[in-house]
């Protein structure tokens, strides 16, 4: 089979192949692959064999799954569908690999803390809760984030008063705690209706702490008299027993405030 | 033993091959997706653009290596440029030698390019970047010599590259894999297997030790630099303090490309032409 023939064969077998082609294309191109929810997690070993041994780019890598889990190629996935007992272990996985990273805890508390049901937020709980303990690189932050998710999420006002006194007990290095967070418990605790323990904490820290901005002071006045019911008369006299220390520059650099004791 | 004529030659060549043209534009299109990557991220944006940079970049170019000197070589052979430059007035060792230099020269001028390119996809950690840029460079001449011993070896270029690029990721893995040969074994299979992993450690450079994309991130001390568990011994102990990871990076280098060398040598000087 020579020329001219030949050509019209090769021609029409092109042309069939792609009529196929487009066939198939018309049964395919709105299918989305169906999401198997959230993947198995692997062992700290196997996942730094996945990247060849480096454990920060395991971790990236890692991260940036759990970022577009159940969310990727057009597909949406609802919070409620995840399964979170799995994503804590993926939480705790990619703690292993980078302690210092934020991206995994702003996750956990921003996105997946979204959660409104209270045995799912208790996972991202427990993970923020264990990476706020970390006295370095400005981590108790998400410690008072589990606070508030154990507060007004979980609603285990228990378990966000255990959380609270962690957090006022703590000692951040290269990096000042402000008052708020040393006066968590005392929230905690008058949002429980035990406002007299609430207001001896608060009364300890603004007749003990030091350097404290003038700001802070007239908040801790305001909480103590409107919220806590104390007279304003013993509020004045606590602070007048401060004395000099309301007098500082309010510019001035701060020492972190000394630790509550429950 | 290095004749500089031939070290041109090969360099002209590799020029000629497009490698250089190639792999820089490889390496622009990667930096490229990282950044795109790294873009995507909620947080810490620059610090994945760096990561996925610097650990495929590390990986691209260990490629653009293998490649080039494996089919490089074994085309030397297939057309017989080998045995006419041998007629020449050049040894075997000065072959072999020069060879080994040329590819090293090539190994670092890939190095150099990949450092550049991460240096400009962030923000890296300086100290970091040059210890990370200088074990790349340790690394790629490592494997750059690798290539050469399989592709003199080995009588197929795509067998040589394969060859090189699985010891490539068993170097990548053996601290892994000798951390679970060290585990207790189950029987005596698993004991006999755990014995045979350690003899084999014994000739693979610990590449997991090097090019950790933590020491961009958070720099050598600050990732923890190279740490030994508590099981270390004495001599382990001394050998890493007295180094550093500087130290140890360029003499893990210069001891196993000796290796290779001197492997490649003891079977280029039996070979019959």
């Amino acid at each position: 089979m020579r020329g001219t023939g030949l050509r019209f064969r090769i021609n029409t077998f092109l042309a069939l192949a792609l009529a196929f082609n487009t066939a198939l294309w018309f049964a395919t191109h709105d299918t989305q692959a169906r999401w198997g929810g959230v993947p198995p997690v692997p062992t700290k070993n196997g996942a730094k064999i996945m990247t060849l041994g480096d454990e920060q780019f395991s971790y990236r890598f890692g991260a940036m799954t759990l970022q577009n889990l159940g969310n990727s190629g057009g597909r949406v996935t609802a919070i409620k569908d995840y399964d979170y007992s799995k994503l804590g272990e993926w939480f705790w996985l990619l703690h292993g690999l980078d302690p210092a990273s934020n991206h995994v805890p702003m996750m956990a508390a921003y996105y997946f803390g979204g959660t409104q049901v209270p045995e799912d937020v208790a996972v991202v709980v427990k993970y923020l809760a264990a990476v706020g303990q970390n006295p370095v690189g400005n981590k108790w932050r998400w410690l008072a984030h589990a606070v508030f998710l154990a507060r007004h999420r979980m609603e285990s006002p228990a378990v966000a008063l255990d959380l609270a006194y962690i957090l006022s007990r703590m000692q951040p290095i290269g990096d000042v705690m402000p008052a708020w967070a040393r006066q968590m418990p005392a929230f905690v605790l008058a949002d429980r209706g035990e406002k007299e323990s609430a207001r001896k904490i608060m009364e300890e820290i603004l007749m003990t702490a030091t350097d404290m901005h003038p700001n802070e002071v007239n908040f801790m006045r305001e909480y103590l008299t409107k919220d806590l019911g104390v007279p304003a008369q013993e509020v004045q006299q606590i602070i007048n027993m401060r004395g000099s220390d309301l007098m500082r520059d309010p510019d001035a650099p701060s020492k972190t405030l000394p630790a509550l004791m429950p | 033993m290095i004749s500089r004529p031939l070290i041109g030659f090969i360099l002209t060549a590799a020029l000629r091959d497009k490698l250089v043209m190639t792999l820089m534009l490889m390496i622009l299109l990667g930096a490229g997706v990282s950044v795109f990557l790294g873009s995507s991220g909620m947080t810490e944006q620059e610090s994945f653009a760096i990561v996925f940079g610097a650990g495929g970049l590390r990986f691209l170019g260990v490629l653009g290596i293998v490649l080039f000197v494996s089919f490089y070589m074994r085309r030397s052979f297939e057309t017989k440029e080998v045995e006419f430059l041998l007629s020449r007035p050049i040894s075997r060792m000065t072959f072999l030698f020069s060879h080994a230099l040329a590819f090293s020269v090539i190994a670092l001028a890939v190095a150099a390019t990949v450092v550049a390119a991460v240096y400009f996809l962030g923000n890296p950690n300086i100290g970091g970047l040059v210890v990370w840029g200088l074990s790349i460079a340790s690394e790629n001449v490592i494997i750059a010599t690798t290539a050469l011993f399989f592709s003199m070896v080995l009588s197929s270029a795509a067998g040589a590259a394969l060859a090189t690029l699985g010891f490539y990721v068993l170097c990548r893995l053996i601290g892994m894999l000798i951390g679970i040969a060290a585990q207790p074994p189950e029987n005596v299979v698993f004991a006999l297997l755990n014995n045979l992993m350690d003899v084999i450690s014994v000739i693979v450079p610990r590449l997991d030790m090097m090019g950790q994309t933590s020491w961009l991130v958070y720099g050598v001390e600050g990732a923890g630099g190279i740490t030994l568990d508590e099981k270390a011994s004495a001599y382990s102990t001394a050998l890493v303090d007295m180094l550093g990871a500087p130290g140890f990076i360029l003499a893990q280098g210069a001891i196993f490309v000796a290796l290779l060398l001197a492997a490649a040598a003891f079977d280029f000087v039996r070979r019959e032409f």
